[in-house]
């Protein structure tokens, strides 16, 4: 089990250490990167070795006071998973170190991989709700990273955006989820919420967080309607897009939903939901992908369709289902990967990916086209490629169901079929003569062209040797995913005559004949989807909202925003007193006033209101300092002369820096600032005057005794001093002190600053 | 009269011109009511400790009962702190003057974007 | 900011050591009775200040960095004491203290506390001094400017000069 910790974070320590290690644009980061990854495959394969048929987890507390483990699942759902990931990885590793431009900054890129590979291992491993999400959400953040690796281009950065915005919403969504049926089970640990499920089915909240976990998958996954962000992500430099959006990420919905399958299957919305949801995506996703010209984008809208396929079949709580839908997910993973890197070796050869400029491929690039077809036909479920045998599956499957999932399903493989043979035998005859630079493309060396090619040929043994090559982890992954699941799995290319084969038959029939008509057809136009235009609306209008609201209290006048303060402070500050119901009688224990007191606090008002009302600025300044000397006397004679002393100070410190500045400040405007402003008055008066009616009657409430006594008694024996303030400011609470004269020397290092920067500015020339 | 009533009066008044003023277009008056407020304040939080009867907070021979001393010590920051902030205020308004010579916010709203 | 004023000047040298000697004692006994580091620095500022009054800015320029270096030596003594401790095994900001008996001073204490409030003591001086040396030193505005801005004002009073 230590091993798969070190899987996941071997790759993220690699990720941080590549920038000490190699330089930018230094193809050793590659290299080192696909190190990493092959020793991540090695320790997956050793612990699938030990756990495929005997799950085990072990537990490393992360924050245990807030129930937070690092769970780690070693069973056949997580191992089949991290195989992929890896093995897929491995492959897409080293073709990228090969396919990277010399200018490209490597470093970065692979730093980025590994973070994702990372992440994505963290998904599949984790037995921790809360941090299954930290990873979710960790690979949608490398995955914005990788999208917008060429962030010079425009296009390159909304894709990232469109994916961050579209898949982080949903994993949100799915925290959502993810915390009611943590509260209502009582653990983020599934283990222990699969243990007691039944809670969960018992509590309201069964449906909805059903429905919010169900979101999350299917914005990973780009189901209908969040599909959108995915075409925009074939921004990516295409490992990226074979790795993350063909074989890996987008697969951590599908993963969710085979996960939450032992408890979500009893909840009542989640199978028609996903369900419906995959069977409708499928549909969609291969009529769009049907009506691209560029290849990515058929790709692209392919991977869709296909991952609705499977997300239909996983989401059946069903041995046979899921077992048809995992080993689909292996196939997939396999031949899309496989085409992804392809369509990335035309790019790199023939500086286009247009089909209409592409031309016929076989008389220029015979060993890609012949690679790219092998996977295509795969895809299309053509007999003896392991497509066709999970293709069966899912057809046998729908047939069962009932008539109207069988016609969906047949009609689904009919328009996934036509472009697969627009893939396979489209490109061998061309859509007119090649183009540019396409005319003289051809195939590149086996450093670009062994890890499709191995992928291929794992894809054409899936279909010979089913059984041989994955029998034994397909049927370990069902049973993760399907509870009590008895099942003896058999996979084989060759099933006998049936109905199910009679459909593969129609399927594929018919997608020639389509794709023959459509092929004919003078010219494409590829759709602009609904729902990228409500993205961009959504985008547009969030933009304007936010500045309308922004713009409707941000008047940048001062005094609106105090008013708006004061206001809703002193509103809430009455409204909790009142409240709170003082039932007690206001005692204070004061002394009583004397005489010469009340002479200098009616002195100090005096001075206060001749602050305000000065007509001219050296009388505003002298007035503030009357009243901080009057303040001053007070202080002394209520017992405070350290204040005292203080307050003079200051006072004949602020009178000299006001002298210092006003020089520079124009003149009064008595007649516009004498204006008396009875709005201005309220609210002043009503802070004044409420704040301290409010100590008043707080202070009349105290329910405990001053702390003072603490500081009286131990200020002598204890800090050695008689001046018990003096001692509170240096000792007891010292670090207060320490604080508050960093931010009386910060304070004055920015007036400095201000200073010198003017200064400086008028030596220029700046200032006239 | 006890008194917490007069003090807790002056607060409120101190605290009321120091709003007033501080609601101002003159960016002056707008530090200059901010002394106020912090004067006002530093009242208030004396007045917190209770006003009783008792001498400074400074143990000597035949002192029996003292005043609360931590307001005090909270205080005697705050009012170095003041300074500190009218001095920044004081040169920021300065230099606004400076560069857009006026002193007047309602002159000078908008006018960063002129730069 | 250069002013003439004759009693100013000749007061002022007799007026700056004495506050000097006062805001010494106010620090020295700040820890047994009224004073201390903030309040005998303020007065050392201020008569710092009332010098610069006296003799205008020519008296300060190229000192600003002087009373800079009195911020960060301030802090760095009161953070010092502060963490020295904890390097001797006590807890973060633990004082100690002594007496010694020294002659006209009377019962001198020697407390790790009156250390920081050295501390404190060269902040607020450095920092008083600080800004009012800087605003002294930008330089003296245009004579122009301020016919210019009454003009522009009109009635505008002129005051302070």
């Amino acid at each position: 089990m230590g091993g798969l910790l070190v899987a996941v974070l071997l790759p993220m320590a690699a990720a941080a250490g590549l920038r000490f290690a190699v330089g930018a644009r230094s193809r050793a980061a590659g290299v080192a990167a696909s190190t990493v990854t092959l020793i991540c495959f090695g320790l997956v394969l050793a612990a699938a070795a030990e756990h495929l048929h005997a799950p085990s987890s072990v537990s490393y507390p992360w924050i245990p006071q807030l129930g937070l483990n690092l769970t780690l699942v070693a069973d056949g759902l997580s191992l089949l998973f991290a195989l992929l990931i890896t093995g897929v990885g491995s492959i897409v590793f080293t073709f990228a170190t090969a396919y990277l431009g010399p200018d490209e900054n490597c470093r970065r890129f692979f730093s980025y991989l590994l973070l994702f590979m990372s992440a994505m291992l963290g998904v599949v491993l984790s037995g921790n709700l809360i941090v299954l999400f930290v990873f979710w959400e960790l690979t949608s953040v490398s995955s914005f990273l990788l999208i917008g690796f060429w962030h010079q281009r425009e296009a390159s950065r909304n894709g990232a955006l469109k994916a961050l915005v579209v898949t982080s919403t949903g994993g949100l969504a799915m925290l959502v989820g993810f915390v009611m049926i943590g509260i209502v089970c009582g653990s983020f640990e599934l283990a222990h919420v699969v243990e007691h499920r039944e809670l969960l089915y018992a509590s309201p909240w069964a449906g909805p967080a059903a429905f919010l976990v169900l979101i999350g998958a299917m914005t990973k996954s780009a189901q209908l309607p969040f599909h959108l962000w995915l075409p925009s992500a074939m921004e990516a430099p295409t490992p990226v897009s074979a790795f993350l959006h063909a074989a890996t990420m987008v697969k951590a919905g599908l993963f969710l939903v085979a996960r939450m399958g032992p408890l979500m299957a009893g909840v009542a919305i989640w199978t028609p939901m996903a369900a419906g949801v995959g069977l409708a995506t499928m549909v969609w996703g291969s009529w769009l992908a049907l009506r691209q010209t560029d290849l990515k984008g058929l790709l692209a809208f392919s991977t869709v369709s296909q991952l609705g396929l499977i997300m239909s079949l996983l989401s059946q709580a069903s041995p046979a289902a899921t077992s048809a839908g995992l080993l689909h997910l292996l196939n997939h993973g396999l031949f899309k990967g496989a085409l992804f890197l392809l369509v990335g070796v035309i790019e790199h050869e023939a500086h286009t990916r247009d089909i209409t400029r592409l031309g016929p491929l076989p008389a220029r690039m015979p060993r890609v086209h012949t690679l790219l077809a092998i996977a295509a036909l795969s895809m299309a479920g053509v007999p003896p490629l392991g497509g066709f045998v999970s293709k069966e599956l899912f057809l046998e499957w729908q047939l069962n169901l009932g008539l109207f999932t069988a016609v969906v399903a047949v009609v689904g493989s009919v328009l996934t079929a036509a472009y697969c043979f627009a893939l396979a035998i489209g490109l061998a005859r061309g859509r007119g003569a090649p183009v540019g630079e396409a005319a003289a493309a051809h195939d590149p060396g086996m450093s670009l062209l062994w890890g499709p090619a191995v992928l291929v040929t794992a894809a054409v043994g899936l279909g010979f040797a089913p059984q041989a090559m994955v029998g034994s982890l397909v049927e370990s992954a069902t049973a993760a995913a399907v509870l009590d699941a008895p099942l003896h799995l058999h996979l084989a290319l060759w099933h006998g005559w049936s109905t199910t084969l009679a459909a593969s038959g129609v399927a594929i029939t018919g997608g020639y004949i389509l794709y023959t008509f459509w092929w004919q057809q003078s010219s494409i136009v590829p759709a602009t989807l609904i729902t990228d235009r409500l993205y961009s609306g959504f985008l547009v209008g969030l933009e304007k909202g936010a500045r309308a609201i922004t713009d409707s209290y941000m008047s940048g006048y001062l005094w609106r925003y105090l008013v708006l303060i004061l206001s809703v402070g002193v509103t809430a500050m009455v409204a909790a007193v009142v409240g709170s119901g003082f039932d007690s009688p206001v005692v204070w224990n004061a002394r009583t006033t004397r005489a010469h007191e009340l002479l200098i606090i009616v002195g100090a008002l005096a001075a206060a209101v001749a602050a305000a009302r000065a007509p001219t600025r050296l009388a505003a300044i002298l007035a503030l300092g009357a009243n901080g000397y009057s303040l001053a006397l007070l202080f002394s004679l209520l017992g405070a002369p350290d204040l005292a002393l203080t307050q003079v100070m200051v006072e004949t410190a602020s009178v000299a820096l006001f002298l210092a500045v006003f020089v520079y400040l124009p003149p009064y405007r008595p007649m516009r600032n004498k204006r008396f402003r009875p709005g201005h008055m309220a609210v002043a008066a009503l802070f004044g005057f409420g704040v301290a009616g409010l100590v008043y009657v707080v202070r009349g409430m105290r329910v405990a005794p001053t702390i003072a006594g603490h500081f009286i008694a131990k200020s002598v024996p204890e800090a050695g001093g008689h001046n018990i303030v003096n001692v509170i400011l240096v000792d007891f609470r010292g670090l207060d002190t320490l604080g508050e004269i960093t931010v009386l020397s910060v304070a004055a290092l920015a007036a400095y600053s201000i200073v010198r920067g003017l200064r400086e500015r008028r030596a220029d020339g700046d200032i006239s | 009269m006890g008194i917490e009533i007069p003090i807790l009066l002056l607060v409120g008044a101190l605290l009321t011109t120091g709003v007033y003023l501080v609601l101002d277009r003159t960016l002056l008056r707008v530090v200059i009511g901010l002394g106020l407020l912090s004067n006002g304040t530093h009242l208030l939080l004396l007045s917190t400790g209770g006003l009783e009867e008792g001498a400074a907070p400074v143990l000597a021979h035949g002192v029996s009962t003292v005043v609360d001393p931590l307001p005090q010590a909270l205080i005697l920051t705050a009012i170095v702190i003041s300074f500190g902030v009218t001095a920044l205020l004081l040169t920021i308004s300065y230099g606004v003057y400076e560069r857009y010579r006026s002193d007047d916010l309602r002159e000078l709203h908008g006018r960063l974007d002129d730069e | 900011m250069k002013r003439d004023s004759l009693i100013f000047m000749t007061v002022v040298p007799w007026v700056v050591p004495v506050l000097l000697a006062a805001s010494l004692m106010l620090f020295l006994k700040g820890h047994n009775a009224p004073g201390g580091g903030f309040i005998a620095g303020l007065l050392t500022a201020v008569a710092l200040v009332l010098r610069l009054l006296a003799y205008g800015s020519e008296s300060v320029r190229g000192k600003e960095s002087l009373y800079i270096n009195l911020i960060i030596g301030g802090l760095a003594i009161a953070a010092t004491t502060a963490i020295v401790p904890t390097l001797l095994g006590y807890p973060f900001f633990t004082h100690t203290f002594g007496h010694v008996h020294v002659a006209l001073l009377g019962d001198i204490e020697l407390a790790s506390a009156a250390l920081f409030d050295l501390g404190v003591y060269l902040v607020v001086v450095g920092n008083v001094v600080t800004v009012i040396v800087a605003l002294t030193l930008s330089d003296e505005p245009p004579s122009d400017r301020d016919a210019q801005a009454n003009g522009a004002e009109g009635t505008g009073a002129q005051d302070g000069h």
